[in-house]
């Protein structure tokens, strides 16, 4: 069946997008290459691996592994070669006529502002500022932990560009109210969540596996936390939201959407898929027959769906 | 032929515990390593050119190429290399590693086909596992194994009972002592290669660029098996990918059609 792309389309953060899904940062997301490949999936915008000022390197393997319960546990290192990267990803994506999302890291506000400049100075459609790394010190959650801290990094990014700025935040006990700081600084948009910091112990070797002993735990077992979180902060401030966390299926999508998200990213289903471009067009068609059930003509209006009376 | 990528990804993602059964030197700077389920249950298959990626606990985790399978045990040909490597010489026999895969996408002839292999060093890693297939597939191989030193040789048929039919190996060495002096692939100049259904070369990268630039032009059926950093195996992580290619090695390799990999090649120093 073919897809009603009318009913699909949404935006984000003033974003037009044709469809709610894109990939989730950390898949692929930091050469010409990835994007070409990323968007060969049909997503309907991109989001780039995060992307610090200069080069860093990840840590030794193992980064990722899988686990018996259906989640990935990972802690790359926010490797990435640095925001030289970010004209060519630009470049990909505009031949391609996809809207680039760049991820943006950083150990203090002056690297936040200075990949966000790099990545408004190259026409990327948005930024995603990454508050919420669970693994890399110095980076993400030990920042975004913090409300405070989330309002001063979002502050100092908003201030000095015009794209829309996302905040993608972590669990953490404050979430809710980093999720109002973020907005008031100046966020289009929110991102939930990230990762779930976690690890995982070799039972034979009894050894931790990952070579950072701690990593972020993504795919289904962090799917219902994910949609607690989006619930949450959409009834206390009605903002526009991604929802990240555990999305193989149309249903976990469409309990985002009720939840009141306006678009969905997928990540470990989208990494884990034997057929990524089957994923994502099932995804959207089970969407689309949803909408329909519930006598839906666009994705708006299912919006936070499951808060109303 | 290229196979199918299997159906079956999230399990041979994780590491699943093996007990070493055998790690042995078996040539200068060469080891044998042979593993076997610690899980009754475990139950898989390799294909010729699949590799795994084999965790060394608290050092690494390094891509390996399947050599031969028996049941439940997984034979590897590795060589030193690093501290992974190492480390994983020092693995005593009864210890348990984790292994992750199969991963990529395995490699092997049609039924009935003749095809000519052409290996550099420890390029010869994943041939026992195609001669093995090559006999239940009815199809011919005609071997050519090429090495610095001759002291880098070893008995494949030996070590991995290999039945003299269906293959034939031309050994080449830089020293001069072997059936062929100087490189493997200077010693394939003189074969008509217009005789087999498809070629296929395996090695350093300078190695296959040389090859490529040879062979990969006229010919179609002229394959690569790549060796690149593979970090994480499972097509996340983004490390192996194919320059000017929406490919990534650990996913869609590690044999590409020398047309697919052009680019990449060009970057090697030949």
């Amino acid at each position: 069946m073919a897809l009603n792309r009318l009913a699909l389309m949404t935006s984000l953060a003033g974003i037009e997008l044709r469809h709610p899904l894109m990939n989730a940062s950390g898949f692929l997301g930091y050469t010409r290459e990835h994007v070409h490949r990323l968007a060969s999936y049909g997503l309907s915008a991109i989001v780039t691996k995060t992307i610090t000022p200069y080069a860093k390197e990840g840590y030794e393997p193992p980064i990722i592994v899988a686990l018996r319960n259906g989640g990935l546990l990972n802690a790359v290192g926010l490797e990435n070669p640095g925001k030289k990267c970010i004209a060519e990803l630009v470049e990909e994506a505009r031949k391609i006529n996809v809207p680039l999302i760049i991820s943006v890291g950083g150990r203090n506000e002056e690297e936040f502002v200075e990949v966000a400049i790099e990545a408004e100075e190259n026409s990327a459609t948005a930024i995603e500022l990454n508050l919420s790394c669970p693994h890399t010190k110095g980076y993400g959650l030990e920042i975004g932990s913090d409300p405070n801290n989330v309002f001063s990094v979002v502050k100092a990014v908003a201030s000095v560009t015009r794209i829309p700025v996302i905040a993608k935040l972590g669990l953490s006990d404050r979430v809710v109210e980093s999720a109002g700081k973020a907005l008031e600084a100046g966020a289009k948009g929110l991102t939930l969540i990230n990762t779930v910091k976690a690890m995982a112990i070799d039972v034979h070797t009894l050894k931790p596996i990952l070579t950072n002993i701690f990593g972020g735990l993504s795919g289904p077992p962090i799917h219902p936390i994910a949609v607690r979180v989006v619930y949450e902060v959409f009834k206390e401030y009605r903002s526009e939201i991604i929802g990240c966390g555990g999305v193989s299926s149309w249903i976990d999508a469409a309990e985002f959407i009720a939840a009141g998200a306006k678009a969905v990213q997928v990540g470990t289903a989208l990494a884990l898929a034997n057929n990524p471009q089957d994923l994502v067009s099932n995804i959207l068609q089970g969407l689309q027959h949803w909408l329909e059930l519930h006598g839906y003509k666009v994705v708006e209006e299912a919006v936070g769906s499951a808060h109303r009376v | 032929m290229l196979l199918e990528k299997d159906e079956n990804k999230i399990p041979r993602f994780s590491f699943r515990p093996f007990k070493i059964i055998e790690n042995i030197q078996i040539a200068s700077n060469t080891f044998l390593l042979v593993v076997e389920s610690a899980n009754s249950l475990d139950h898989f298959s390799a294909k010729p050119f699949n590799f795994f990626n084999i965790w060394v606990p608290r050092v690494d985790e390094i891509p390996l190429s399947i050599a031969y399978q028996n049941g439940k045990r997984l034979f590897f040909l590795y060589k030193l290399r690093g501290l992974g490597t190492k480390t994983l010489a020092q693995q005593k026999v009864g210890s348990f590693i984790g292994i992750k895969g199969p991963l990529g996408r395995g490699f092997e002839p049609k039924r009935s086909e003749k095809w000519l292999i052409v290996a550099g060093g420890i390029g010869i890693a994943p041939i026992p596992m195609l001669i093995k297939r090559a006999l239940e597939l009815d199809a011919k191989l005609d071997i050519f194994w090429g090495v610095r030193v001759s002291t880098e040789f070893f008995d494949i048929a030996k070590i991995f009972g290999l039945p003299n039919e269906a293959w034939s190996i031309v050994r080449v060495s830089e020293d001069c002592m072997a059936d062929f002096c100087g490189l493997v692939i200077d010693a394939i100049r003189s074969v008509n290669v217009d005789k087999y259904d498809g070629i296929i070369a395996i090695g350093p990268q300078e190695m296959l660029k040389t090859f490529c630039k040879q062979y990969g032009e006229s010919r179609e059926n002229t394959y690569v098996s790549l060796e690149t950093i593979v970090k994480c195996g499972m097509g996340i992580c983004g490390s192996c990918y194919i320059r000017e290619s929406e490919k990534l090695l650990c996913v869609d390799g590690p044999v590409f059609r020398c047309s697919e990999v052009a680019k990449q090649l060009e970057g090697a120093s030949a």
